[in-house]
């Protein structure tokens, strides 16, 4: 099982859920596909650009490593791992 | 009183009230309050501005508070603009000015995004507020915490300078240190946030904040009679602060306060973490940086939310973005307090560095009208200088011994 976090914006998108548990395992372009398939066309439309790309605010984190530190959407998870997706907002 | 009209997403243009909103539910871009230009031009004038309060809290109608009743104000902004004509002339620069933001209550310019967010916050009746930080935003946000009466959660990187930290906690808030970079506190305080409906100032109340920062732009045109600059240079963390600077001049142009915006907009990080400065050098989209190394930690956000928004105005305005290192960053700081007697933090002399390096580069014409933007006190950060100067000249108590330590150093050639 791995665990995955949306927030706020994206929260909106996951049927309004703050987080949930899949069985899976793979890579984080399978695991967005994977939550496609739990959540529908909605949240399609809203995680992915019209070039079907993850949108560029979405950032994306394993186990707490943003994964463009890693293998983007290459990035393996494995059982028991914290996925979560934030809209990118920051500022010192 | 004006009301703000509605949040706009900067990327997809969708409309939304306004209300506690974060990012755009489109596409997650972020938002930006927008004004009835129209009716506000109605209502306020240049000379209706000059009598009012020597705070931001003049340009009431452009910022986005309802009731005047929810402002939180200790007072900051309409700090002064120094015409620097040591600094000018040391660089060979004819008409130099310092925009000096160390003398905000809590001694930086995040006194204007905190009053306004923490004010908003208070707005929405939310019952507890607080950010992430790489320093100066925490004692902003605690400071305003504190005279609000409301409970202040603060997420910093742990390896913060103890001396911002303690700039911070006399005001009582609660502090997290996060054993982590700034972007780590940053996603944590993210996630805080969407728990526990507090409003962090720079994330959820993010599109609020911002607005606060761009009275640096309305008080600079001001104070030079409302006129703008032709460069302006300004520290870059995530960019929030570059991209507010130019959208006030672009509603002072609006509202016809000033004729056009046709000022150079240049930004300028350490060379330690300078995502941006590296795209503008490498004509490159933002690559983030995963372990930012700099004395200069207040600037220290390898993965700047706004950073693709302050290349473009950077671009477009054909200003330029810089990244001088650590050592110049120091010369910078002494520069500055040894020209004009303003003793700013590291992220002024990232600012007065550059300024330095795009003079002697030809970059800058000796002829514009410059202003750089100074947006925190040195005292806030001794650290970086500990060791940097000779030990006084000691001597004994009595005369003779003094003048003896006096005559050494003239034959030193001191001043
Ligand atoms: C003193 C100082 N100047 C400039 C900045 C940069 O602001 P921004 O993150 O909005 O680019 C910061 C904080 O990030 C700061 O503390
Ligand atoms: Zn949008």
């Amino acid at each position: 099982m791995v665990k995955v976090r949306f927030s706020s914006a994206i929260q909106a998108a996951a049927n309004n859920e703050i987080e949930t548990t899949v069985e899976f395992h793979g890579n984080v372009e399978a695991l967005l596909k994977k939550l496609v398939e739990k959540y529908g066309e909605n949240f399609k439309k809203r995680i992915y650009d019209d070039q079907g790309k993850p949108r560029r605010f979405i950032n994306i984190y394993v186990n707490g490593k943003d994964v463009r530190f890693v293998k983007q959407l290459n990035t393996e998870i494995k059982a028991g791992d914290v996925i979560d997706l934030i809209p990118a907002v920051s500022g010192g | 009183m004006t009301k703000p009209s509605k949040l706009v997403c900067k990327e997809c243009g969708e409309e939304y009230p306004v209300e506690l909103r974060t990012a755009c539910e489109i596409c997650f871009g972020p938002l930006d309050v927008q004004y009835d230009y129209e009716a506000i031009g109605k209502q306020v004038t240049k000379e209706k501005i000059a009598g009012r309060e020597k705070t931001l809290w003049r340009y009431i109608e452009l910022l986005p508070i309802e009731n005047r009743n929810n402002i939180v104000n200790l007072h900051p902004g309409f700090t002064p603009l120094k015409k620097a004509d040591q600094l000018a002339k040391k660089l060979g620069l004819r008409e130099l000015y310092v925009k000096d933001d160390t003398v905000n209550p809590t001694y930086s310019f995040k006194d204007r995004p905190s009053s306004v967010a923490v004010s908003k916050s208070v707005e929405f009746g939310l019952e507890a507020v607080g950010c992430a930080s790489t320093g100066n935003l925490a004692g902003a946000t605690a400071a305003h915490a504190a005279k609000a009466g409301l409970p202040c959660y603060i997420f910093i990187p742990a390896d913060l300078e103890q001396s911002k930290v303690l700039s911070a906690q006399i005001y009582g808030p609660n502090i997290i240190a996060v054993e982590g970079t700034y972007d780590d506190a940053n996603r944590i305080a993210n996630l805080a946030a969407n728990k526990y409906k507090w409003g962090l100032v720079n994330i959820n109340i993010r599109p609020y904040y911002t607005e606060g920062s761009k009275t640096l732009a309305y008080e600079v045109c001001e104070q030079l009679g409302w006129q703008t600059p032709d460069r302006v240079i300004i520290p870059l963390g995530s960019g929030a602060l570059l991209c507010a600077i130019n959208k006030g001049f672009n509603e002072l142009v609006k509202l016809g306060f000033v004729y056009e915006n046709k000022v150079k907009i240049c930004g300028s990080q350490p060379d330690g973490c300078a995502p941006i400065a590296n795209a503008y050098d490498g004509k490159s989209d933002i690559i983030p940086i995963e372990k930012p190394t700099s004395i200069v930690k207040s600037l220290a956000i390898g993965d700047p939310a706004s950073g693709p928004e302050a290349l473009k105005i950077i671009n477009e305005s054909r200003g330029f973005a810089d990244s001088p290192n650590d050592l110049e960053v120091v010369e910078g700081q002494k520069l500055l307090a040894r020209t004009e007697g303003i003793f700013a933090e590291p992220a002024g002399g990232v600012v007065i560095a550059a300024l330095k390096r795009k003079v002697e580069a030809g970059e800058i014409d000796k002829n514009e009208r410059v202003v750089v933007y100074i947006t925190g006190n040195g005292l806030k950060t001794p650290d970086v200088l500990f060791g940097k100067f000779p030990e006084p000249t000691r001597a004994k108590p009595n005369f003779e011994d003094v003048d003896r330590a006096i005559t050494e150093l003239k034959r030193k050639g001191s001043k």
